[in-house]
């Protein structure tokens, strides 16, 4: 099998969460020398790409968002043990979660199941956590990166209490959020690292914080 | 250059000038026209728009003979509750409630609710909200329903039999989260048979679906269905079916009505398997994005609405409050952009009732 067809069976595997089909091409790529960087970026990271457009557009939904996280991730099990020895490690490690007072989390996990997806190790927290258990989480995983959803006006006031908690312990995580009533202006207003729209750019954003 | 006072989808005092205003208003046709794939409202109705927003008078209103029907969701609650449910903590009856809404508010319709507005927490006492009912309407003239919230959320753990797909999704369940979906909205929509068919039979004028699909594309079909049943159990009963967002929430995502996959479903897509199902009246609803202008959520739901208006069969009253139609999302709505928003709805989507 060619390495242009491997790369497209690996990109399709995600695109319709084909687990088999994504363990299948994982091990052809292995054989076929293909380096963990190609695998990941020109193969599973482009079917991952298609799925955050398909979300955006509304085509696909919630749980095949996470079927394809998943599939990512049966076929990130199978390079571990390559990745362990240096080339193609996971990209960072991003821990997760609702700000305290909010218990919406579905925005969330559509974040986690995205970034899960791109490579990164997400610590998902849940929803209605305190900045001190975000930053607990942050030193326990040696995480690079917080971030915090709100779907409330009323708990955007947590992200910014999030980043003074972050900078009142001189922690050097970045802090990163998202939810309905947040925007650019507002994580500028509160000295926030970086904004996210939607479940796709959150992979572009996390990509330049940790780079 | 002249500036024009205006507002943003938090409630926050601006002002803009007319080429801000026109941009906005551009880029929001354009957000609806994208997403909805339907047309983008035109120039000359954009132009109107902008009159309507730059209007030097505080309130603004319809010409004479061009007013829609009004209607009010949540029942007494508006009155009773406190701000944390949008009511203004004014303890009084519910009798008394309806009949200051029928001949002190204009009201067209008005409803009973229960102090939770949904469906589930109905049942066990389904028996005094008939009483209840049977005696309103010995006083009330104008039409009166029964309103409540499918709120298929009260279905999941903790506070209902089923898995929480959330938490099952978290944990890559995706099966048991679907399964779970499905098994709420039958539940759902055998307790909206039992309740709805019951406060018809005590003399409801007819029923208010209100907030559908808040528990997203489950939520949507259990209701669809419990609509269903209830037309062939009442066949004269009144049904109003008012949505919770401007799309479906997918998650389940496969979840179909009359062979069609409802995750993702705008207003104009929504209100033709509301009607399938039964419905009298849709209530479509357009969300506001509280980081943008007024302008810029008004065009957008305008545009939405619009063609919700122009497919649809049966009347449609669009939702207008806080956070929804363009308005502003804050406890108590600013009255210049509550009229501005509502003039927009009757005189460019052309809207039956609001």
């Amino acid at each position: 099998m060619s390495k242009e067809q491997i790369l497209a069976d690996l990109k399709t595997s995600v695109e319709t969460w084909n687990i088999k089909l994504a363990q299948d091409a994982t091990n052809a790529a292995i054989n076929e020398g293909i380096s963990i960087g190609e695998i990941i970026g020109d193969g599973l990271g482009k079917g991952m790409e298609v799925v955050g457009e398909r979300f955006d557009k509304a085509e696909i939904f919630l749980p095949q968002v996470v079927a394809a996280s998943k599939t990512m991730e049966a076929a990130l099990k199978i390079l571990e043990p390559l990745m362990s020895k240096g080339e193609g490690a996971l990209k960072g490690t991003v821990v997760m979660a609702t700000v305290e007072g909010d218990i919406h989390e579905i925005g969330k996990n559509v974040c986690c199941a995205m970034l899960r997806g791109a490579g990164y190790n997400v610590i998902d927290l849940g929803c209605d956590v305190t900045a001190q258990d975000f930053i607990d989480a942050g030193d326990e995983n040696e995480a690079q990166v917080l971030g915090g959803s709100a779907l409330m006006t009323t708990t955007l006031e947590a992200q910014r209490e999030l980043v003074q908690a972050v900078k009142e312990v001189e922690a050097p995580y970045k802090c990163i959020f998202g939810g309905a009533p947040c925007s650019q202006a507002w994580c500028d207003e509160i000295g926030a690292d970086g904004y996210s729209e939607t479940a796709n750019e959150i992979i572009t954003l996390v990509d330049k914080l940790v780079s | 250059m002249t500036e024009y006072y205006t507002r943003m989808g938090d409630g926050k005092r601006v002002s803009m000038t007319k080429e801000q205003i026109m941009a906005d208003l551009q880029a929001g046709t354009a957000d609806a026209a994208d997403m909805g794939e339907i047309p983008a409202l035109s120039s000359a109705e954009m132009e109107q728009l902008f009159e309507i927003i730059a209007d030097k008078n505080r309130i603004v209103g319809v010409e004479p003979g061009h007013e829609v029907v009004l209607t009010y969701d949540i029942g007494q609650l508006d009155f009773t509750g406190d701000n944390g449910n949008s009511g203004n903590g004014v303890d009084m009856g519910r009798l008394e409630s309806a009949l200051l809404h029928e001949r002190a508010l204009g009201a067209d319709t008005f409803e009973l609710a229960h102090a939770d507005y949904s469906i589930k927490p109905v049942k066990p006492i389904i028996a005094n909200e008939m009483q209840t009912m049977e005696e309103i309407q010995n006083e009330i003239v104008a039409p009166y329903f029964y309103g409540a919230m499918p709120n298929m959320g009260l279905y999941y753990a903790p506070d209902g039999p089923y898995g929480n797909p959330a938490d099952l999704l978290r944990e890559f369940k995706m099966e048991e989260s679907m399964a779970s979906s499905e098994a709420a909205s039958e539940h759902l929509a055998r307790d909206i048979e039992y309740v709805s068919t019951r406060i018809i039979q005590a003399g409801a004028d007819g029923f208010n679906f209100d907030t559908t699909a808040s528990a997203g594309d489950a939520d949507f079909v259990g209701t669809l269905k419990g609509v269903e049943a209830l037309r062939k159990a009442c066949p004269d009963a009144y049904i109003n079916v008012g949505m919770a967002g401007e799309s479906v929430m997918g998650i389940h995502g496969g979840m179909e009505y009359d062979g069609k996959i409802v995750a993702g479903m705008y207003p104009h897509q929504q209100v033709k398997v509301a009607e399938k199902a039964g419905a009298d009246v849709f209530g479509p609803v357009c969300n506001t994005n509280t980081s943008k202008s007024l302008a810029w959520n008004l065009a957008r739901s305008v545009t939405f609405i619009k063609e919700c208006v122009k497919v649809a069969s049966i009347p449609c009253h669009v939702n207008m409050g806080m956070g929804v139609g363009g308005i502003p999302m804050c406890e108590t709505a600013p009255i210049d952009a509550v009229t501005r928003c509502n003039k927009a709805m009757v005189e460019i989507a052309h809207v039956d009732g609001i």
